[in-house]
């Protein structure tokens, strides 16, 4: 009976994939007029490449993955090997750029294949064991479940190299993603990319032009089906970890029930629609900081390195990425997962990093702007900032929070004490910066409310939403606990980022840059919600001892 | 927009109120309850997307490969010049060996990355004259920030583009597509104001041996 589910399930998977390469097919006609009148030679190869740029992105994570593989799941290999992938090149890039070797696919390939061998060769010392051995226990397991992820995975590439999904550009979009990264491949270095108006070395975080340049070297103008296949990415994560999730606690039938409910309305979210379809590295960094929820929360002896991959990437996507890392490693202090030693290994590649291309641009490079000054990452201020950023959050896993946890857990047995004292310091901030400037602080926040309810805003309808989730997970005690925090200490900490680094003024429209960046907590909210839903159904289901 | 932000919160308050009552009189109802609201969430999001954001979310199907998506009425997202980069500029230039004019030096780097090749040619003043004579040959025009495409190529953003940059004048950009068709090799000036001029070799030596 369940050998003949699983080639029920591999039929369908193996249909889907069969139209979408059908679909794949036909758009090579849909396509045809664009690219003949004065573009490229071969529509087939042009879509083909896009296709093989997925694929061996895949394929390069995936590699990744089984090789540091202990305890991960053979579906969490195959939903994290996209992402991984993408990090991987890009730190290949980044490394190969900031030592000022020239840019090229062979040397980036040689970097990767030395990161591969380095990897192997120490698992093999670690783990003792022969070489055939370890290579052949860490390949996933050829049966139905595996096969039918694959041909989904396989589908959904095979649509995204059809260019029907949808994108939206904006002028950032194009200059200072894909074309600065396609000058980087022709360019070779950031040396050559310096000048009197240096904006994308002193004003962009790195790793999306680095992923449009892979895009580049394939012979592609565009990175937008990465962009595709990364949503969808996205998306398969946070259904598999929300069924994972309420499996613990519900019948099979519920928790397939309401996971696809939540996948659902996270995917149908107007904000969510938006941001994941525009180009821009936003979207990478709600890729990202979901991710890391999501390892942590479905823990395996992986998670520590691949959290501490995506807290680089979240370092190299945006000039204030270090403060998502920051504030990211101030919850996992929260959670109390790992040694304080540990979490501050998590967090020390992303400090480097950032340290690093900090004394790169302004020491190395000395690259200046003529616009943009204030906001430029050279800055002495901006820099005193990412400084003060890195040492706090040290001293915080490695001093404050151990302090704070013993008080507020053994002597009070409060467990929500840390989190509430965060809040506080957090709005005697946003005190302190209202009594300084009464009218800034205001409007930012009326800008704020109007984008989230004003009609029509980039949130949709889904505000209020979202806000009705969050109340009906107010029923699961603790509430103000480090999940909650994750996401509320996100938002309000961006604000005072925003109001107070950036000493920016909001603005009502779908690109507020504030807006976007507190959209990119988004499926993390949901995630979170998902999770105490879960819990708060369990309670609610009668005989719940059954369901499970 | 204050006063609406409390309303919904007072009625959210509500809310939490009706279903922390609901907990503890009826809790098998709970599951049901957010099950449905879910379900309605769903319908929502999608019928709000299909009547409201996705017409606003303006998608161009007709020639491109990829949907634009733009806003209406969104100065910020809705820029034509975007789609004219794409569509136009860069597959011009894209396998095609392009013809500098000295004078066009600006433009060196910015040829050298999105063209196959770049050479650089000296055209005289009657050339130059007898090709701007024939403007009303270049079938595309289109305005051309050229100011942000080339931030990372130029070292120095001289003086006559300022302008561009502060009252968006832009220069503009002259193409001959027909004269492109099938042809590898491809001629580009820029006059006074920076307007470029793109046409085939073969359309620039026609035009110069009519002269």
């Amino acid at each position: 009976m369940r050998t003949q589910h699983h080639l029920k399930t591999s039929l369908y998977s193996f249909l889907f994939a069969a139209v979408c390469a059908v679909i794949f097919l036909i758009s090579l006609s849909v396509n045809h007029d664009y690219f003949y009148k004065l573009a490229y030679d071969n529509l087939f190869c042009y879509q083909l490449k896009q296709l093989a740029a997925l694929l061996v992105m895949w394929l390069l994570g995936g590699a990744f993955l089984l090789l540091i593989r202990t305890t991960l799941p053979d579906s969490m290999v195959i939903l994290l090997s996209f992402p991984t992938g993408l990090c991987l090149w890009a730190f290949a890039s980044f490394f190969l750029l900031m030592l000022g070797i020239p840019y090229t696919v062979p040397a980036v390939a040689v970097t990767l294949l030395a990161v591969y061998v380095l990897i192997f060769f120490l698992r093999r010392r670690i783990s003792n064991e022969r070489l055939q051995t370890d290579s052949l226990r860490n390949l996933p397991a050829v049966s139905p479940r595996n096969i039918s992820i694959l041909a989904i995975f396989l589908g959904v590439m095979l649509l995204c190299s059809t260019g029907i999904l949808y994108v939206f550009l904006s002028y950032d979009s194009y200059f200072y993603f894909i074309n600065y990264g396609n000058a980087l491949t022709i360019l070779k270095s950031f040396a050559d990319i310096v000048g009197s108006n240096s904006f994308t070395l002193t004003n962009i975080g790195q790793f999306l032009p680095l992923v449009n340049s892979y895009a580049s070297f394939w012979g592609l103008d565009q990175s937008f089906q990465i962009q595709a296949f990364l949503t969808f990415n996205l998306l398969a994560c946070f259904f598999y970890g929300i069924l994972c999730l309420f499996r613990k606690n519900l019948s099979a039938k519920k928790a397939l029930f309401f996971s696809a409910l939540l996948t659902l309305f996270l995917a149908s979210s107007t904000c969510f629609i938006i941001l994941s379809s525009w180009v821009l590295a936003n979207m990478y960094c709600m890729v990202y900081l979901f991710l890391i929820v999501f390892v942590i929360e479905l823990d395996s002896r992986e998670t520590d390195i691949l959290v501490s991959m995506f807290l680089t990437t979240l370092a190299l996507l945006r000039k204030d990425g270090i403060i998502f890392a920051a504030f990211v490693c101030v919850w996992i202090a929260l959670r109390n997962i790992r040694s304080k030693k540990t979490q501050l290994l998590f967090f020390l590649p992303a400090a480097i990093v950032e340290l690093w291309w900090l004394f790169y641009v302004r020491i190395v490079l000395n690259a200046s702007v003529g616009q943009a000054v204030y906001s430029s990452v050279t800055n002495n201020k901006n820099i005193f900032l990412v400084v003060a950023a890195i040492v706090g959050t040290c001293v915080y896993i490695l001093l404050v929070h151990p302090v704070l946890d013993r008080f507020f857990q053994s002597r009070l047995s409060f467990s929500q004490g840390e989190t509430l004292l965060l809040y506080l310091g957090m709005i005697i901030m946003i005190g302190l910066l209202t009594l300084r400037d009464w009218n800034f602080i205001v409007d930012n926040v009326d800008m704020t409310i109007r984008n989230m309810l004003l009609f029509p805003s980039i949130w949709g309808i889904s505000a209020v939403m979202y806000a009705m989730l969050i109340v009906i997970t107010m029923l699961q005690k603790p509430f103000w606990d480090a999940d909650t925090f994750l996401w509320l200490g996100y938002i309000i900490l961006n604000f005072i980022s925003y109001s107070m680094v950036d000493s920016k003024w909001f603005w009502v429209n779908w690109d507020d840059s504030y807006m976007r960046v507190f959209l990119q907590i988004v499926p993390a909210i949901v995630f979170i919600c998902g999770k105490k839903l879960s819990a708060l159904l369990r309670s609610y289901t009668p005989d719940h001892n059954s369901e499970s | 927009m204050f006063k609406e932000a409390v309303l919904i919160v007072v009625l959210l308050f509500f809310f939490y109120l009706v279903i922390k009552k609901l907990s503890v009189r009826r809790p098998g109802l709970i599951i049901g309850l957010t099950g449905g609201l879910l379900i309605l969430f769903c319908a929502g999001n999608l019928i709000y997307n299909q009547l409201f954001t996705f017409p606003d979310y303006y998608m161009d199907t007709k020639t491109g490969v990829y949907r634009y998506g733009t806003f209406r009425e969104n100065l910020f997202a809705y820029n034509s010049e975007f789609r004219f980069q794409d569509e136009i500029l860069f597959p011009i230039l894209k396998n095609r060996t392009v013809l500098l004019d000295d004078s066009s030096g600006f433009y060196h780097k910015f040829f050298t990355m999105f063209s196959k090749d770049v050479q650089t040619v000296t055209l005289s003043v009657e050339e130059r004259e007898t090709l701007l004579s024939h403007k009303e040959d270049f079938d595309f025009s289109h305005e051309f920030t050229c100011i942000g495409i080339m931030n990372y190529v130029t070292d120095d953003i001289p003086e006559a583009l300022v302008p561009t940059m502060d009252e968006k004048i832009y220069p503009w950009v002259y193409v001959n597509t027909s004269s492109l068709q099938g042809k590898e090799q491809l001629i580009a000036l820029i006059d006074q104001e920076y307007n470029l001029y793109i046409m085939s070799v073969d359309y620039f030596k026609q035009i110069q041996e009519e002269a």
